[in-house]
Parts: C-alpha cells; sequence; structure tokens
C-alpha cells in the first residue's frame, strides 16, 4: 500500500476504505477541527471577561451548578465551555502552523542533504544531530523566556524544535531515492538538481512526511500545553488549553473542573492525533499488513 | 572545432579512444576499464558483450557522465559524441550533451520510471528543458512517442501511472521516453534482462526495427551473446575491462579470434543441434584489484602461454579491419578471416 499518491481518485478512497482507518479517532479530531474553526459561534460566553459572581462555579450536574455554565467556571468566573472551544483554536492553530513550517524546512533540508551527500550532507547532518541532542522542553523554556511569551515566539520555538525529526528521516529516505534509475534518467535527460528533487524526490518522500506530520502534530500540542503550564507559553488571558491546568492546578482541591477539562481534551486529542499517526504509518508501509 | 569533417563514415555518433578509468574501492584501486576504444557510426548498432564485471556498464556511464564520483576516475582517453568532447578539461562532463544527445534504456524498467508520476510527464521529461514546445504540443509529442513503441490507446495512457503497466510495456514506456527527445546515441544497457523470454523477443524486434527506421546509433549492452548476434552490426567483446576482440557480428561469431569469444560463443545453447554438453570456461573473472600483469584471460585460457602471464597483448589488426588483442589468436580463424 505505498504510494497512494499515485492512484486515481476512486480507487484511493476505496483503499482507505478497505484499510480500515479509525473512524472514531478521526470522527474526533473533524468534530474538533469544526469547534475550532466556529468557536466564536458556537461559544456561550466571552473566554476571557467572566463575571466574578460565578466564580468557581461547579458543572451543571453538581450541587450549585447552572445551565449558564454547562462545566463550571474557572477561578475569574470565565465559562469553561467557551474557554475550552477558544482554546482549541490556540492549540491546533499552534500544532497547525509548527507542523507546517517544521514539515517544510526539515524535508528541504533533508532532501538536499541525502540528495547532494558529501560535505553538503556532512554539515547539514550535524545540525540536525545538534539540535536534536537538545533537550526539548528546557531549549523551549530558555528561548521563550529570552524572546518574551506571546504565541508568535511559542510558535517559532516548537518550529526550530521539530524540524530536525523531518530533516533526518527525510534524508534517509532520498539516499535510496536516488540511486533508482529514474534519477540517473533525469539526469541524463539534463534536468537540472532542484527540478529532479522537486520532480522525483518530493512526491516519493511525501507519505513518509505526512505520516511524521501527524505524530508530530500530537507532539506539538502536548509541548504547548506543557509550556502553557509552565507559564512560559502563551500569556493570560487568551485561552490556552496548558495554561488553563496550570491556572487550575491550585485549586485542584476545591474546583477540579478548572484543571480536568483541559487536561482531558490535551489528552484525547493526543491520543487521537497518535492513533490517526500510527494507523497512517502502518498503511503506508508495506511491510506492517 | 577544429576537426574537419569528412564522410560520415570518418564521423562517428560516438567516439571512445583510450578510455581508462580506475576504481578506488576500500583503500585499493583498480583498473575497471584499460585503454577501452570503440565507435559507433551513424545509424549502426554496436554490440558491447561481456560477463558481469567486465565493465560494459562502466563505459555506458562513463558516456553519459554518471561515473560515481568518489569511486571512478578517468586516468586517460577521451570520450566524443558528434564529434564533441564530453569532458573538459578539468574532468566534468559537459552538460551540454545531457537532455536530448544520449538517451538511456536500463536494465530494470520497475526502476527507470517514478512510480508517482504519469508515464506521459515521464516520457515528456526530456523535451522539456530543451526545446520550446507548448506543454500541449509536448503531450502530442509523448502520445506519438508511445504510439511509436506500440502502445495501444496511446492517449488515454499518457495518463497512467507506471504501477497499471506490465514489465514489458513499461520497458517500452522507458524507450518511449528515451527516444523523444530524438537522441543522436541510445545507449541500451541489457534492456531485455529483466523480461521473460517471449517479452524479449517481440521487445527486441520492435527496437531493431524502430534503430532501422529511424537511422538510431545504438550502443546496446548484453551479455547474451544471442540477443547481440540479432540486433547487432557490430560487436566488441569486453573481458576484464578491455575489449578482446570488436568485429561485424557474424564474422565474429562464425570465426572468433580471441579466445574468450570462442569460449562464449561455446557456451551458447543451440537448440537446432543436438548437444550434449555446453562448454563452460573454467575459472572466474579476475578482480580488478587483483588483474594479472599479462593478459587479463590468461589464467582462464587454454593458449596462454608464459608471454601471456607477463605482458599485456596489444591491440592487432586482421587484413579484412577485425581488432583483437591476443599473443595467440586463434590463428586459423584469424587466417579464414583474411582470406574470406
Amino acid at each position: 500500500m505505498r504510494l497512494p499518491l499515485s492512484m486515481p481518485m476512486r480507487e484511493a478512497v476505496g483503499a482507505i476504505r478497505r484499510a480500515r482507518p479509525p473512524m472514531l479517532s478521526l470522527g474526533f479530531m473533524t468534530l474538533l477541527v469544526v469547534a475550532a474553526v466556529f468557536a466564536p459561534l458556537i461559544a456561550p460566553d466571552s473566554p476571557r471577561v467572566g463575571q466574578l459572581s460565578s466564580r468557581m462555579a461547579p458543572p451543571v450536574w453538581l450541587d450549585g451548578g447552572s445551565v449558564d455554565h454547562l462545566l463550571g467556571a474557572d477561578q475569574l468566573g470565565r465559562d469553561m465551555v467557551s474557554r475550552l472551544l477558544f482554546g482549541s483554536r490556540t492549540s491546533l492553530g499552534v500544532a497547525f502552523l509548527a507542523v507546517v513550517f517544521s514539515g517544510v524546512i526539515g524535508t528541504l533540508i533533508g532532501m538536499v542533504a541525502g540528495y547532494f551527500g558529501g560535505r553538503t550532507d556532512a554539515i547539514l547532518m550535524r545540525i540536525t544531530d545538534v539540535a536534536l541532542s537538545i533537550p526539548l522542553i528546557l531549549l523551549a523554556i530558555v528561548l521563550v523566556a529570552a524572546l518574551g511569551p506571546s504565541l508568535q515566539n511559542v510558535v517559532i520555538v516548537i518550529i526550530l524544535l521539530l524540524w530536525p525529526y523531518y530533516a533526518r528521516q527525510v534524508r534517509g529516505e532520498t539516499l535510496t531515492l536516488r540511486t533508482f534509475d529514474y534519477v540517473a534518467l533525469a539526469r541524463v535527460a539534463g534536468c537540472p538538481d532542484r527540478v529532479i528533487i522537486w520532480r522525483h524526490i518530493l512526491p516519493n518522500v511525501m507519505p513518509t512526511v505526512l505520516v511524521i506530520a501527524t505524530l508530530q502534530a500530537a507532539n506539538v500540542i502536548l509541548l504547548e500545553a506543557a509550556l502553557g503550564f509552565l507559564g512560559v507559553g502563551i500569556p493570560p488571558p487568551s485561552p490556552a488549553w496548558g495554561l488553563m491546568v496550570g491556572e487550575g492546578r491550585i485549586h485542584l482541591a476545591t474546583a477540579w473542573w478548572i484543571a480536568i477539562w483541559p487536561g482531558l481534551a490535551i489528552f484525547l486529542t493526543v491520543m487521537c492525533m497518535n492513533i490517526i499517526g500510527d494507523w497512517l504509518r502502518d498503511w503506508l508501509d508495506p511491510k506492517v499488513q | 572545432m577544429q576537426e574537419t569533417h569528412t564522410s560520415p563514415i570518418d564521423d562517428p555518433v560516438l567516439d571512445i579512444s583510450g578510455l581508462t578509468v580506475e576504481i578506488a574501492s576500500g583503500g585499493q584501486i583498480g583498473m575497471a576499464l584499460s585503454d577501452i576504444s570503440l565507435h559507433v557510426a551513424k545509424g549502426e548498432c554496436l554490440g558491447l558483450v561481456g560477463e558481469s564485471g567486465s565493465g560494459k556498464s562502466l563505459t555506458a556511464l562513463a558516456v553519459v557522465g554518471l561515473l560515481p564520483k568518489k569511486v571512478a576516475r578517468i586516468v586517460r582517453g577521451s570520450v566524443r559524441v558528434d564529434g564533441d568532447s564530453a569532458y573538459a578539461e578539468d574532468g566534468h562532463y559537459k552538460d551540454g550533451l545531457r537532455g536530448g544527445k544520449v538517451a538511456m534504456i536500463l536494465q530494470d524498467p520497475m526502476s527507470a520510471l517514478n512510480p508517482v508520476l504519469k508515464i506521459g510527464d515521464q516520457v515528456e521529461e526530456a523535451i522539456r528543458g530543451r526545446s520550446a514546445m507548448s506543454a500541449v504540443q509536448r503531450r502530442d509529442r509523448a502520445i506519438e512517442m508511445l504510439d511509436l513503441l506500440k502502445i495501444n490507446r496511446p492517449a488515454e495512457r499518457v495518463g497512467w501511472y507506471p504501477h497499471q503497466f506490465s514489465g514489458g510495456m513499461r520497458q517500452r514506456v522507458v524507450s518511449a521516453a528515451a527516444l523523444a527527445c530524438e537522441p543522436r546515441l541510445l545507449i541500451a544497457d541489457e534492456p531485455t534482462t529483466a523480461l521473460d523470454v517471449t517479452v524479449e523477443a517481440s521487445f527486441s524486434r520492435l527496437l531493431k526495427q524502430l534503430q532501422r527506421d529511424l537511422d538510431l546509433s545504438v550502443l546496446y549492452i548484453s551479455h547474451d551473446f544471442s540477443v547481440v548476434a540479432k540486433m547487432c552490426d557490430r560487436v566488441s567483446v569486453m573481458y576484464g575491462g578491455t575489449i578482446v576482440e570488436t568485429g561485424r557480428t557474424e564474422e565474429v561469431l562464425r570465426t572468433p579470434i580471441h579466445p574468450y569469444t570462442d569460449g562464449l560463443i561455446r557456451s551458447i545453447p543451440d537448440v537446432t543441434q543436438k548437444v550434449e554438453w555446453l562448454e563452460p570456461i573454467d575459472g572466474q573473472p579476475p578482480s580488478i584489484f587483483d588483474a594479472p600483469a599479462g593478459c587479463p584471460f590468461a589464467p582462464r585460457c587454454a593458449h596462454a602461454s608464459p608471454q601471456c602471464q607477463t605482458d599485456r597483448p596489444p591491440l592487432a589488426e586482421t587484413p579484412d579491419g577485425r581488432h583483437y588483442r591476443c599473443w595467440h589468436p586463434l590463428t586459423d580463424n584469424a587466417q579464414d578471416a583474411a582470406d574470406a
């Protein structure tokens, strides 16, 4: 089942259906994306401004709960449902931006290193090794602390941390791909190197890149949440899941819902993305089947 | 160009002279090709025959400038395509030869086509950068080429992917791509080895017919004398990195001069004759890192003398223009050839 990109549409849809995708995870992710996109329309309340009268209001099914705040309200009286919905925008937005940019950078570096080999390869791969040898969280904290916490900086830091994973994998695949005869024939036909990389290497590494991207998206959400929890992520009062867990931590004994709901959201999202990524990897790998 | 152009016969499409290539591997240096000289005239098919490791494919790679950079080095000699030297003074391959002048068909049609690109795009590849054709003209040209290579319904199939074709058809697609740019020289490196026998026969026939119709110049590399006999006007036999014998195919087959050629021909099964036992050539070809000082074939040769062990035989020519490298040519044959 390698290279589904080379299939006509109808055949591809049939093949995907036969491959038994994890429908529950895909369904949850679809729902989450829809919720994130339409958050301003769905959310019952503002995610930033609360009413102190409903401070730490419990979820509706507990004593003292009201339908105004289905999942309760936080320490500043902000509605949890609204915070969660807007928080999904942050998490998914950061994940999307970071994954796309680190994917583009990493894939490009990997292809160039693998295709040209020699000194180019040595230099690029040593840089990659160095980047991989630094503990993620530590560097992220230092960088965000230095640059100042903001959405933009969090995304930049995560991109800096993630590209080496793409680069290393893509380089390995490119090393194999460049030995294929069609690459030699393209050179004989007079194709410049950049055309060979674009037309012959890139489409062949795309399945791998997609798999890494899916698995990395889960990592990004975790990383962003961890930064938020540690207080070096996206600054308050922006709604972000990690930040919400961090803020709710001190109220865990009295108002558990402030930390539990965003924690559950992180957990479910990351789990679904990992399941989807695992499935993609198996499905695209001819050896597992 | 300072050379004066004389008759087309004197002006070969491919002219390799004295090509010597060194291979460095694991700290050892060996002569992979020594003093290779051959030429392919316009409209001619030259066969290059030899066993694995004799240097056939390496010769082809030298012509298209794909010698593995760090491993192989051209020590001496020249490669000329259409009178232009393929390599610049500093040893770099000239890009001008790419994209049209020389095209190639390789052994494995699976690996020669990119699985994620439509075959139409791959056939168009060689004409893409070179000519000022519009996209529509290029597509027409691709369809025309597929039709020429006897692919049915070419207009529909330009949109297909390689996995939708059988092995024989893939090799025809590869050939269509190779011929699309009207190359001056086609290098066919064992194009039928990966195909099964019936497909091989039809593919060879098609290639031969195209070679005649299009007046193609072909360097046809094979380990199989019977295929070369059908395809080629002349044949060069390679052994241990040298060309041991060159001549017109039917003459070489009828009256081989070099004992190695003789051995190769004797080892071809012939269904028309009842033969109890094919004669194999005893022994193994020499490693290039441990090449004999004299004739590379000497250790396996029944006619070898002490001179064969120590001195490399020079290139000799029979009166009728056949070339060989042997101290002890199968003289009867050489004589016959001279008398003929």
